[in-house]
C-alpha cells in the first residue's frame, strides 16, 4: 500500500470531519436562534430524540448482521396503537407491554422467514411487510387517534425525569450500554458482525450466516415492540397521522450517519445514538429558526444521502462496498 | 529421503456430481512433517479433492485415513476436529475487527454467558503472530494490513487450532515476490515444527523450492506421487498435460499474406516513443520485453484506448486513425486484454450467453439474439477451446478459473477480425490452458490473421511466434526471425541491448 499515509490522513479527517461537522452546523444555526442553547431546551431535544433513539438501536441491530428494515416506522407506530387500546381497553400497562414485544417478535419472525428461508431480497420483503402493518393500524385505530389518560407507572416512564434529566433519555442510554456490550463483547454479537460485513468470511468459518440474520430481525422485532409501547407513553396515546416512513429516514440517518465516526465505517449502537441526538438537535434547531415540518423532511433526506455515501467512500477505500 | 510414517491417505475416492465424474479412484498418501504438492491443470480435480478432505464436500465412495485409521469427515468441523486445516485461496476477512477477532471468527473461546474471553484469545494469536516472526501485532486492525499480511493472519488462525495437517490453496495468487519469500520461511518454521503440509500451486518453481513430494492429478485421476528432488519441470509438465512438452507449441507453418497493420514512428503518452512495426496476414509476431518497456501501451494507442500523439497507421493497407475501442473493432482489430478475469465476465450468467456479450453482429437479427445461431455458434467455441463443462448452458460461476479465461477469450473468436493483439494471455493460466490458447492462435493465423502476442514468457514467444520483436524504454530495438532467436538474446535486448556501445542519441 503506497499510498497508505494518504489514505490514513484522509481517514483521519474524514472521522472526525463527521463531529464538527456536527458541532458547526448547531453552533451557526444556534447563533440565529440562541433559544437552542437555553438547558430546559437542551434538556427538551434529548427527550425529543429519545424514541428516535430506540427505534435507531433496532434498526442498527438488523443493518450489522446484514439485513435491512423498510417497516422499523411501521412497527413502532403499529405498536403504539395496539398499546393505546391495551390502556383505553383494559387500563393495563403490563398487557401493552406484552402484545408490544409479542407483535415485534412476530414481525421479526415473519421477516426473517421471508428472507432466510424464501430469500426475498430484505428490501422487498419489509416494503411489503411496512404496508402490511400500515394496513392492520389502519384497522385498529379505524382512522382516529387513541389518546390515553396519565396513567399510573406507564407514562412517567417517557415524561419524567430524574434530577433535570428526562427519563427517557436514562432509558436510551441504559439501552444503547446494553447493546453495545452485546455486539462488541459477546460471541453472539461478534459473529453477527461477521455476518454483516463479511457474508463469505463468516461462511468460510463455519458460521450459518441465516441463523444470525434470523435472530438479527428478532432482536431488532423485541426492540422495536418496546419502542412501540415506549412511543404510546411518550406521546399519551397513539396520533392518526401516519409516521411511519419519517421515523425510518430518522432512523436510518442516525445510523449511518453514526457509522461515519469509525475509520472503517462501522455501525455502531454509541455512534448511532450520537447522531440521532443530533437529528433531534437539528429538527429542534430547524423549527425554532422557523421552518416548517416539511422542510425539516427535506433536510433530512439530504442527511441521510450525505451520510450514505460517505459510507460508501470510505468502504470503497478499504476495497468493500456492501451496503445494501 | 527416509520414508516417514503416513499422516493421511485417500483409497479409492471417488466423486461425482451428476454425470460428471470429478475424481475417480484416488489414491494418496501423505507423509508426516513432509510439504507434499498437488498440481493439475485446471479441472483436473485438485480442488474437489482438497474440498473432500476438509469436509466441504461428502466422497461418492472410498475411505480416508488419518495415522492408519479410518476417519469419518462430513462437514468443516469433522475436518478441524481431525487437526486438518486450511488456508483458501482468497483471504476472507472481516476488515473492520482487528487480527484477534478474525483469527477467532467462528471458534471464539468465551467466559459464561457467551463473554469473549479477548484476554485470552489476544495471547494465543500474539503467540502465533511471534512464532512466524510478522511485523503486526494482534491488535492491528485487518483493514490497515497489506494482502501479504492478511495471508500471516489466516495462517496464524488455522495455526491455532494446532493442525497436523495445513492445505495451502494457491496461497501465492495475489502475493508479491517478497511476500512469496516471505510464506516461505514461514512454511520452513512450520514444517520445522512438525507441521505436513499440502501444496496447491501452478508455479513449478514453488513447488521445487518448498516440496519433497509431488502428486499430479490429470482427468480426475492420480497420474503419479514422484520425490521432487529425482524430476525435472518439464517431466512434470508432461505428466500434468498428458504429452511431450514439445507439443505444448502446435506450431503449424501458415501463409503469410499482404501487411495487415503497419505502425510507422507511433508515439503516445510517455512510454510510447517511435514505434516502427509491422505484422501480416498468417504471421504470429511476439512483442519482448519487460515490464514498462511500452509493449501493451503501444497496441492499447492502436486500439484507440489511448491517446496517440504522433505517428502514422495502415491497417490493410489504408490510412488508420484509432478514435476508439469500439471503432478499432469495427475496423477490425480485437484486442484481447491482459486482466481477464475482471474483464466483464457474468458469473450468474450461462457460458452461451456470457459468448453473446460481445456476439452483437453475428449471432443476432436486428437486436434480436437468434437460438440457433447462439446454440450453434457457442458450441463450436466450446470446442474449439476444449472448454470442460456440461453444456453450453452451464452458469460460468460453475467453471474453474482456466476455463472462465478461456469463455473470455471465445468471445473475441466470434466476429471475424484481421489483427489480434493477445496481451499476455496466458498468465495465471495452467499448461493445459496455455496449450488451447497457442493452439487458438495458429488456428487464427491459419484463417488469415495477424497476431500480436505480447509476452513476457521467452520460451513461449520462442516456441509459438514466426518472428518475435523486442521493445525496450517506448522502442523496437530487435527484430528476430524466432527460428534464429534465442532466450538469451531475448533477455538481453529486452534490457536495452547494445544501446550503450551505440552511443545513444537521446
Amino acid at each position: 500500500m503506497m499510498n497508505s499515509k494518504k489514505v490514513d490522513f484522509r481517514n483521519a479527517v474524514m472521522r472526525r470531519s463527521t463531529g464538527i461537522a456536527m458541532v458547526a452546523i448547531i453552533l451557526i444555526m444556534g447563533i440565529r436562534a440562541p433559544l437552542f442553547f437555553a438547558p430546559a431546551n437542551l434538556m427538551t431535544v434529548l427527550k425529543q430524540s429519545g424514541i428516535l433513539c430506540m427505534t435507531a438501536i433496532s434498526i442498527t441491530s438488523v443493518l450489522i448482521v446484514g439485513g435491512f428494515d423498510m417497516g422499523a416506522g411501521a412497527m413502532v407506530q403499529l405498536v403504539c396503537n395496539l398499546a393505546a387500546g391495551m390502556i383505553i381497553s383494559y387500563s393495563n400497562p403490563a398487557l401493552s407491554w406484552g402484545v408490544g414485544i409479542g407483535v415485534g417478535l412476530a414481525f421479526g419472525l415473519l421477516n426473517s422467514f421471508l428472507v432466510v428461508y424464501l430469500h426475498i431480497p430484505t428490501f422487498v420483503t419489509t416494503l411489503g411487510t411496512m404496508y402490511l402493518m400500515n394496513g392492520l393500524s389502519a384497522l385498529y385505530n379505524k382512522g382516529t387517534a387513541l389518546a390515553i389518560k396519565e396513567t399510573a407507572g406507564f407514562t412517567v416512564l417517557t415524561q419524567g425525569s430524574i434530577l433535570g434529566i428526562p427519563n427517557i433519555f436514562l432509558l436510551v442510554i441504559l439501552l444503547c450500554g446494553i447493546m453495545h456490550w452485546f455486539f462488541k463483547y459477546t460471541r453472539t454479537g461478534l459473529r453477527m458482525y461477521a455476518c454483516g460485513e463479511n457474508r463469505n468470511a463468516a461462511q468460510l468459518h463455519g458460521l450459518n450466516v441465516g441463523k444470525y440474520l434470523i435472530l438479527g430481525y428478532l432482536i431488532s422485532g423485541t426492540l422495536l415492540g418496546m419502542t412501540g409501547v415506549f412511543q404510546c407513553s411518550y406521546n399519551y396515546g397513539a396520533s392518526a397521522v401516519d409516521y411511519g416512513m419519517d421515523f425510518l429516514v430518522k432512523a436510518l440517518a442516525s445510523a449511518y450517519l453514526g457509522s461515519t465516526f469509525s475509520r472503517t465505517n462501522e455501525l455502531s449502537m454509541i455512534g448511532t445514538v450520537i447522531a440521532g441526538i443530533f437529528i433531534a438537535a437539528l429538527s429542534n434547531i430547524l423549527i425554532i429558526n422557523g421552518f416548517s415540518n416539511q422542510i425539516v423532511s427535506g433536510v433530512l433526506g439530504f442527511v441521510l444521502i450525505l451520510s450514505i455515501l460517505l459510507t460508501v467512500i470510505k468502504k470503497r477505500d478499504i476495497g468493500q462496498i456492501t451496503i445494501f | 529421503m527416509p520414508e516417514g510414517p503416513v499422516l493421511l491417505e485417500c483409497r479409492n475416492i471417488c466423486k461425482a456430481f451428476g454425470q460428471n465424474k470429478v475424481l475417480q479412484d484416488i489414491n494418496l498418501e501423505i507423509r508426516k512433517g513432509e510439504a507434499h504438492a498437488l498440481l493439475g491443470t485446471n479441472g483436473a480435480g485438485k480442488s474437489t479433492l482438497v474440498k473432500i478432505i476438509t469436509g466441504v464436500y461428502s466422497k461418492s465412495s472410498g475411505d480416508i485415513l488419518l495415522d492408519g485409521e479410518v476417519v469419518d469427515i462430513h462437514s468443516p468441523q469433522d475436518s478441524e476436529r481431525h487437526g486438518i486445516a486450511i488456508i483458501h485461496q482468497d483471504q476472507q476477512m472481516v476488515p473492520l475487527f482487528d487480527v484477534t477477532r478474525n483469527a477467532f471468527l467462528g471458534s471464539e473461546i468465551t467466559k459464561s454467558g457467551g463473554r469473549l474471553d479477548l484476554k485470552t484469545m489476544r495471547k494465543q494469536v500474539q503467540e502465533k503472530l511471534e512464532f512466524m516472526h510478522v511485523d503486526f501485532t494482534a491488535d492491528a486492525q485487518v483493514a490497515s494490513l497489506t494482502v501479504g499480511q492478511r495471508e500471516q493472519v489466516a495462517i496464524a488462525s488455522a495455526l491455532l487450532k494446532n493442525p497436523k495437517l495445513l492445505i495451502l490453496d494457491e496461497p501465492t495468487a495475489s502475493l508479491s515476490s517478497k511476500e512469496i519469500s516471505r510464506l516461505f520461511e514461514i512454511i520452513n518454521l512450520l514444517k520445522e515444527s512438525g507441521v505436513t503440509i499440502i501444496y496447491i500451486s501452478h508455479h513449478l518453481d514453488e513447488i521445487f523450492n518448498i516440496t519433497e513430494r509431488i502428486t499430479v492429478l490429470r482427468d480426475s485421476r492420480v497420474q503419479g506421487t514422484v520425490e521432487t528432488k529425482n524430476i525435472d519441470p518439464k517431466q512434470i509438465i508432461s505428466m500434468m498435460i498428458g504429452r511431450e512438452l514439445k507439443d505444448l507449441y502446435p506450431k503449424e507453418p501458415a501463409q503469410i499474406g499482404d501487411v495487415a497493420l503497419k505502425i510507422d514512428d507511433l508515439y503516445s503518452g510517455k512510454l510510447v516513443r517511435g514505434v516502427n512495426l509491422e505484422v501480416r496476414r498468417g504471421e504470429i509476431l511476439g512483442l519482448a520485453g519487460l515490464v514498462g518497456a511500452g509493449r501493451t501501451e503501444t497496441m492499447l494507442a492502436v486500439y484507440g484506448a489511448e491517446k496517440v500523439k504522433k505517428g502514422n497507421i495502415l491497417l490493410k493497407g489504408e490510412p488508420y486513425r484509432p478514435v476508439s475501442p469500439k471503432r478499432a473493432g469495427k475496423a477490425g482489430i480485437a484486442f484481447i486484454p491482459e486482466d481477464r478475469r475482471n474483464e466483464g465476465i457474468v458469473p450468474a450468467m450461462s457460458i452461451a450467453e456470457n459468448l453473446s456479450l460481445s456476439a452483437t453482429k453475428s449471432w443476432a437479427k436486428r437486436g434480436i439474439i437468434r437460438r440457433k445461431l447462439q446454440s450453434q455458434g457457442s458450441g463450436q467455441i466450446i470446442k474449439s477451446l476444449n472448454i470442460v463443462c456440461t453444456g453450453a448452458g452451464q452458469l460460468l460461476s460453475e467453471l474453474s478459473g482456466g476455463n472462465q479465461q478461456k469463455v473470455v477469450i471465445g468471445r473475441w473468436l466470434i466476429d471475424k477480425y484481421d489483427v489480434f493483439v493477445f496481451d499476455q494471455p496466458t498468465t495465471g493460466v495452467d499448461v493445459g490452458a496455455k496449450a488451447e490458447i497457442y493452439r487458438q492462435m495458429v488456428k487464427l493465423a491459419k484463417a488469415g490473421g495477424a497476431i500480436i502476442f505480447i509476452s513476457s514468457e521467452n520460451e513461449e514467444l520462442l516456441g509459438i511466434c514466426d518472428r518475435i520483436a523486442v521493445m525496450c524504454k517506448g522502442r523496437i530495438v530487435k527484430e528476430f526471425q524466432a527460428k534464429e532467436a534465442t532466450e538469451q538474446e531475448l533477455l538481453y535486448w529486452s534490457a536495452g541491448g547494445d544501446e550503450q556501445e551505440d552511443g545513444n542519441d537521446e
